[in-house]
């Protein structure tokens, strides 16, 4: 399988020769999200919209419920004023009454009621936000899977992994929690301008100046924060890349005696980061402290226009006082504000670039499963052709035919051609091997036979079905492959001969027989559930590759493809193979992708490929000793 | 437990004075907040021409005389000190948590970089970069900020009940009652919230992992027709984080609500016992300062308590983690890895003996956990100066852990371990001229090695500095171009646009697995060792390449050096020595290869096995090119 993948366009060398870009060139905030994004964002929410905003209005009421206490107490205090001594303000009719004991009732009623509708709110509302927000990662889940091979020859997979792992944890964290708090802020600067104005509206262009001050201060701040934030994080890679790979190469360093090397070269990629979290931490403090400061001295003006104010007979003692805590209150809350939305701007990048990958074109025939919720401009299955689909075979027959009618590949149309026009055809249950040079087109024939990559020209047919006229996965189900450099997944051996689970137990024993497993899964203390490392590493080499073997016969297809490994192999991988052709998959169509030329001479046709076109194709004791001589 | 204690210890000691520092600073930050409540209380106190607690207290009697709006400048003062002081011990403790996990990361690397690899036992890669990527920045939250919100913490919540009596005449006891509550319901909330913390951060590893794996073989999910499955294995990992996550924010959300209405709360609580206290002699000022201190003053700590609990157990538990790994055991012999090697003498540490025969007696190797399998049983190996000794036999009989072994890389046990210098020129006794490795220093004894592993280790650097192995060193490039050549590697034909300066590795150009092999044995050439260790070093090299590299390198430019070759290839063997064959940790044959196939019949069948698949090559080099 390696094989495959190391070798993408133009030849085996080919991959080589894209460099990753050394500074991720990744989507950056460009000061306006695209309404794309925000409809993204409803999609997620689409199921729990009635919910969430009936819990958006029940946070706000408990909200108002918890900040008109001190109007509560306002009207209370005002209720012991004394006229004779200063200017006083007449407690509302509503409340002409109510003794102390009555006041306090009230304030309690209040308080419980508020406390219990803001908790219901910040925890119903966070939930629903955790889930509507990790559908949006399933959703782009479905699309990235089924993007075109192309996409992942130019995309190091460092950065594909990145828009899963952190960027997704940063919406997923903020939206999940966060957001709630968010809200309750801007609930609590409605209610605050509300009740201040009952008190005393005054106080209004007081908070208008907080708010719009605040405001300047953030955008003054916004571009140097999102600068510290970014090379913060542009600063972490590089240590913890060469933290990682130094720990792979560990013993390589101590025999060649590079410790002090190493160690030199990781501090200072170490420093590189500490220090720009000091500067990133400067910035953000800097922030805090110019709007605190600008609270602060709110805070003074309010002291001196209630002063003013009182003197005038403008407003009650008791509404200073309210007006005194709110605008204390808001300074905070604002300045939270802002706060808050400079980390949610972050989150909606996250947003942004997860979208991104959303909205791409699928791969040719690919379709998205029925299940997927998102409406996209994207293909998807019905559920009845997922039905029909799921035990249809392409061709119910042992083997199959094979025609390559004026075959043209190329990688993107800036390159050049690597097959021009091949014309052959495999017949049912034949035996052929392809062989020739490094860049003669043998890889990009198996890649263009699976349609990895869009055909540029011409017909590949399985016994008269191309796969336009069918599906494209039922199409591929009809090939398998075996490398002599087999890929298993971390999981257990079962998940890894059939991961849908689909296939009854028997079968496959049956395929661990068939391949000589039988003794090696028995003295498995787990059986089929024994775990298997990443890429396999627990076994030996000889069993990852009999294990693909039952894998590739599980898959039960007509055409088997196998493509030998391009460098010296284990003696035991060569006989396995050799098993393989002569025994496991004697009544199926073969096509045997030589490196070496051991296994050719029990094909029926050898194929000869030399720069993308057929320079022969007849019996092994034809096209063999030619080809040697053409070589030396 | 001592180590354990240490690094604790050493979070919480280490600069001790900055560590009071950073809280005295909160603690004058927490006192100015707590005065400008005050100086508010006396300008409304003011305003009403209230008769004031002030009467009761001689030294306050000069605020009767000032100007009310000099009281509000009084507390605007105040406001801005205790926020300017609080940013202030944030800004020296996060740079004081810098300087700790500075340390942190340098002992970890070094440890890192000591640890054999045979003790890593079932720990991945993955989770030794998590410790540095992590826990490092998790364990040193102790001091950037669990330290500045103790004081911003602490002090208001041992202060306000004073005030409050101050103030208002309620009694002590009533409000640290009240606090002690609000403590005990904040532990419980936070112990909760920083386990479900940590299987968050486990959860999403495990799914990034699946994630890696679905990238890199989409190819073969397409072929096998996986697609959806492989989805449903990455959602249902998904599905495992949400839920955890809804639990995280359940419990953290009840957290805040409480957090933020607590004070509410109080405030209710305050008025209703100042009110049933002092029956119905409230005055407005009174209220209004007690409704501040809970308001301005309490609000945050009541809001701070429950995250600076779940901060604290959270950095506990990367000490834990972090202190686990370091005290795994690692080589006995400390490696010096004092950064003294002169950067100017670039070849300083090249090793320009001449070859070295090797003789050791009663090598054993046994599974350092568990039962203690024994590895290799008790192997005696001579090899002569400047032999080429190729090992062989099937996967896992022990012949990389044969040479690591010798490299020091394993902890295997030698009767003993002697080494020779093949330079008879001089004078000497041979018994000067033998050095016995186990009485010199671990590293004395690599330096005689070089060792190229199937992997071919390869650096974020470029290609010079992959083959000089340091960085920034800019040397003799026509060496390094040489040493490329012998190993094959010519840069033209490579795609590498930029030459010697092209960067390789994880962040630049990605190489295969041939490419590595071939920088990594340039890299054994250009660094000069008497004695060369190549473990399969020539699997992913196709045929024609391999046996250049034979020809012009391994038994061309090192003809003179010693080498232990693991390999597979049966027309190696004809070229070599001598071929030991490796059976179950032991030599059970060896000699020059013809010799070996008259004679040993577990050799002739491990031949037979080769040539069942080789037999079939048609004449000449018998390879199509790649």
């Amino acid at each position: 399988m390696d094989k495959v993948k190391a070798s993408t366009p133009a030849g085996d060398a080919g991959v080589a020769s894209i460099p990753k870009s050394f500074l991720d060139q990744e989507t950056s905030f460009r000061g306006q999200y695209s309404k794309q994004v925000f409809d993204t964002l409803l999609m997620g929410y689409r199921s729990v919209l009635g919910r969430a905003s009936l819990l958006i209005v029940l946070g706000f009421v408990g909200r108002i419920l918890m900040l008109s206490n001190a109007n509560m107490i306002g009207i209370w205090v005002d209720s012991f004023c004394d006229p004779s001594r200063m200017t006083c303000r007449a407690s509302p009719a509503l409340f002409a009454g109510v003794t102390s004991s009555g006041f306090l009732t009230i304030l309690i009623g209040m308080t419980a009621t508020g406390f219990v509708c803001t908790a219901f709110y910040r925890i119903y509302f966070s939930r629903l936000s955790a889930i509507a927000v990790s559908r949006i990662y399933d959703e782009t889940t479905l699309r990235t899977s089924r993007q075109p091979l192309v996409f992942f020859d130019q995309n190091p997979v460092g950065r594909i992994v990145t828009r899963f792992s952190s960027d997704y944890s940063n919406v997923f964290r903020l939206f999940g929690g966060p957001l709630a708090e968010f809200f309750a802020i801007i609930f609590d600067l409605i209610s605050m301008v509300i009740l201040v104005c009952f008190a005393s509206p005054f106080y209004i262009p007081i908070i208008v100046a907080i708010g719009v001050i605040n405001y300047f201060i953030y955008r003054l701040n916004r571009d140097r924060l999102r600068i510290e934030r970014r090379e913060l994080s542009a600063s972490r890679s590089p240590s913890i890349a060469h933290f990682s790979e130094t720990t792979q190469g560990a013993s390589i360093i101590r025999v060649f005696a590079r410790q002090s090397v190493f160690l030199r070269r990781f501090l200072n990629l170490n420093d590189r980061y500490l220090d720009q979290r000091l500067k990133t931490q400067k910035a953000v403090l800097g922030f805090s402290l110019q709007m605190s400061s600008t609270t602060a001295l709110l805070l003074v003006v309010t002291g001196f226009a209630g002063y003013a104010m009182v003197n005038l007979g403008w407003v009650s003692v008791g509404s200073v006082g309210v007006a005194f805590t709110f605008i204390v209150l808001s300074g905070t809350s604002i300045q939270m504000f802002f706060e808050w939305l400079a980390q949610f701007e972050e989150a909606m990048t996250g947003v942004e670039r997860l979208d991104n990958y959303l909205r791409r074109p699928l791969e040719t025939g690919a379709k998205l499963p029925a299940s997927r919720e998102f409406i996209t401009d994207h293909p998807v299955y019905s559920a009845a052709e997922e039905r029909e689909l799921a035990d249809a075979n392409l061709v119910s027959a042992r083997s199959a035919r094979l025609d390559v009618k004026d075959l043209w590949l190329r990688y993107g149309d800036e390159n050049p051609y690597v097959l021009k026009g091949l014309n052959f055809e495999v017949r049912a249950g034949e035996k052929i091997g392809i062989i020739g040079r490094t860049g003669s087109g043998k890889t990009s024939f198996v890649q263009a036979l699976f349609r990895l990559y869009p055909l540029s020209k011409g017909h590949i047919t399985i016994d008269g079905y191309e796969a336009e006229q069918v599906d494209l996965s039922l199409y591929r189900r009809a090939i398998s492959l075996i490398s002599q450099e087999p890929t298993l997944f971390r999981g257990s051996v079962r998940q890894n001969l059939d991961l849908a689970g689909r296939l009854p137990e028997v079968k496959l024993f049956d395929a661990l027989e068939r391949v000589g497993l039988t003794e090696w899964i028995r003295s498995q203390p787990r059986g089929l559930e024994s775990p298997i490392e990443e890429r396999g590493r627990n076994l030996s080499a000889g069993e990852r590759q009999l294990l693909c073997m039952a894998r590739c016969l599980l898959q039960d297809s007509p055409i088997v493809v196998m493509d030998e490994a391009t460098s010296s192999v284990d003696p035991q991988s060569e006989e396995i193979l050799v098993r393989a052709t002569r025994e496991f998959f004697k009544d199926r169509t073969q096509i045997i992708i030589a490196h070496r030329l051991s296994t050719l001479d029990d094909c029926d046709r050898v194929l000869w490929l030399d720069q993308g076109v057929v320079r022969m194709y007849d019996t092994p004791a034809k096209v063999l000793p030619e080809f040697v001589a053409t070589s030396l | 437990m001592r180590a354990k204690n240490s690094l604790l210890m050493l979070s919480v000691f280490d600069r001790f004075d900055r560590r009071v520092l950073v809280m005295g600073v909160a603690f004058v930050s927490a006192i100015a907040g707590l005065a400008s409540p005050f100086f508010q209380k006396l300008f409304i106190d003011r305003l009403l021409n209230a008769v004031s607690f002030v009467h009761d207290y001689a030294w306050l009697s000069w605020s009767e005389t000032v100007h009310p709006v000099f009281l509000i400048g009084v507390a605007f003062v105040f406001t801005i000190f205790a926020q300017g002081f609080a940013l202030l011990s944030t800004y020296i403790a996060v740079g004081e948590g810098l300087i700790l996990q500075r340390k942190f990361s340098d002992q970890l690397y070094r440890k890192m970089l000591s640890i054999r690899s045979d003790s890593l036992g079932s720990t991945t890669i993955g989770e030794v970069v998590s410790i540095y990527a992590t826990d490092i920045p998790g364990a040193t939250a102790l001091v950037d900020q669990v330290m500045p919100m103790l004081a911003g913490i602490i002090f208001p919540l041992a202060f306000a009940p004073l005030a409050i009596k101050l103030i208002s005449g309620i009694p002590l006891s009533a409000t640290l009652i009240v606090i002690a509550v609000i403590v005990c319901v904040n532990v419980v909330l936070s112990t909760r919230q920083s386990r479900f913390f940590y299987r968050f951060k486990q959860l999403a590893a495990e799914r990034t992992g699946i994630v890696n794996e679905w990238i890199q073989t989409i190819r073969l999910l397409r072929i096998l027709g996986w697609t959806e499955s492989f989805e449903s294995l990455i959602i249902a990992k998904r599905v495992e984080e949400t839920a955890n996550r809804v639990a995280m924010v359940t419990n953290g959300q009840f957290m805040n609500a409480f957090g933020s209405s607590i004070n509410f709360v109080i405030n209710l609580v305050g008025v209703a016992s100042l009110v049933y206290w002092r029956k119905e002699t409230v005055t407005p000022g009174e209220l209004f300062a007690l409704l501040w201190i809970f308001g301005v003053f309490l609000s945050k700590p009541f809001r701070q308590i429950p995250w600076f609990f779940t901060f604290s157990l959270d950095s506990l538990s990367s000490i834990r983690r972090l202190e686990r790994f370091m005290n795994r055991a690692s080589d006995p012999l400390t490696v010096d890895v004092a950064p003294s090697t002169d950067a100017s003498n670039i070849y300083g540490d090249r090793n320009d003996e001449e070859a070295l025969a090797i003789s050791v007696r009663g090598l054993r190797l046994r599974e350092s956990k568990g039962g203690g399998r024994t590895l290799l049983n008790n192997i005696d190996l001579d090899v002569k100066a400047g032999e080429f000794v190729a090992i062989v036999g099937e996967v896992g009989s022990g012949k990389s852990l044969l040479v690591l072994s010798l490299a020091g890389e394993t902890g295997a046990t030698f009767g003993s371990f002697t080494m020779t210098s093949a330079n008879d020129s001089a004078n000497d006794q041979a018994d000067s001229r033998k050095i016995d490795a186990l009485k010199i220093p671990l590293d004395e004894r690599r330096r005689k090695f070089a060792y190229v592993g199937q992997d071919g280790f390869v650096m974020s650097a470029t290609l010079r500095e992959n083959i000089m192995f340091r960085y920034g060193g800019r040397g003799d490039d026509a060496e390094v171009l040489s040493a490329l050549e012998l190993a094959q590697f010519r840069i033209d034909g490579e795609h590498l646009q930029h030459g010697l300066d092209t960067e390789i590795g994880e962040r630049g150009v990605n190489l295969s697995g041939g490419q590595r092999q071939r920088v990594a044995l340039a890299r054994a050439h250009f660094l000069r060792r008497p004695i060369l260790l190549l473990d399969d070093c020539l699997s992913a090299v196709d045929v024609d390449t391999e046996r250049k590299l034979i020809a012009n390198l391994i038994d061309g430019a090192w003809k003179d050096r010693t080498r232990l070759l693991i390999t597979h290839r049966l027309s190696v063997l004809e070229k070599v020595d001598r071929v030991l064959f490796i059976e179950d940790g032991q030599i059970v044959a060896q000699g020059p290869f013809h010799e070996l196939v008259a004679t040993s019949e577990k050799v002739r069948a491990f031949v037979a096995s080769v040539q069942r698949t080789d037999k079939k090559k048609p004449v000449g080099p018998g390879a199509i090119h790649g």
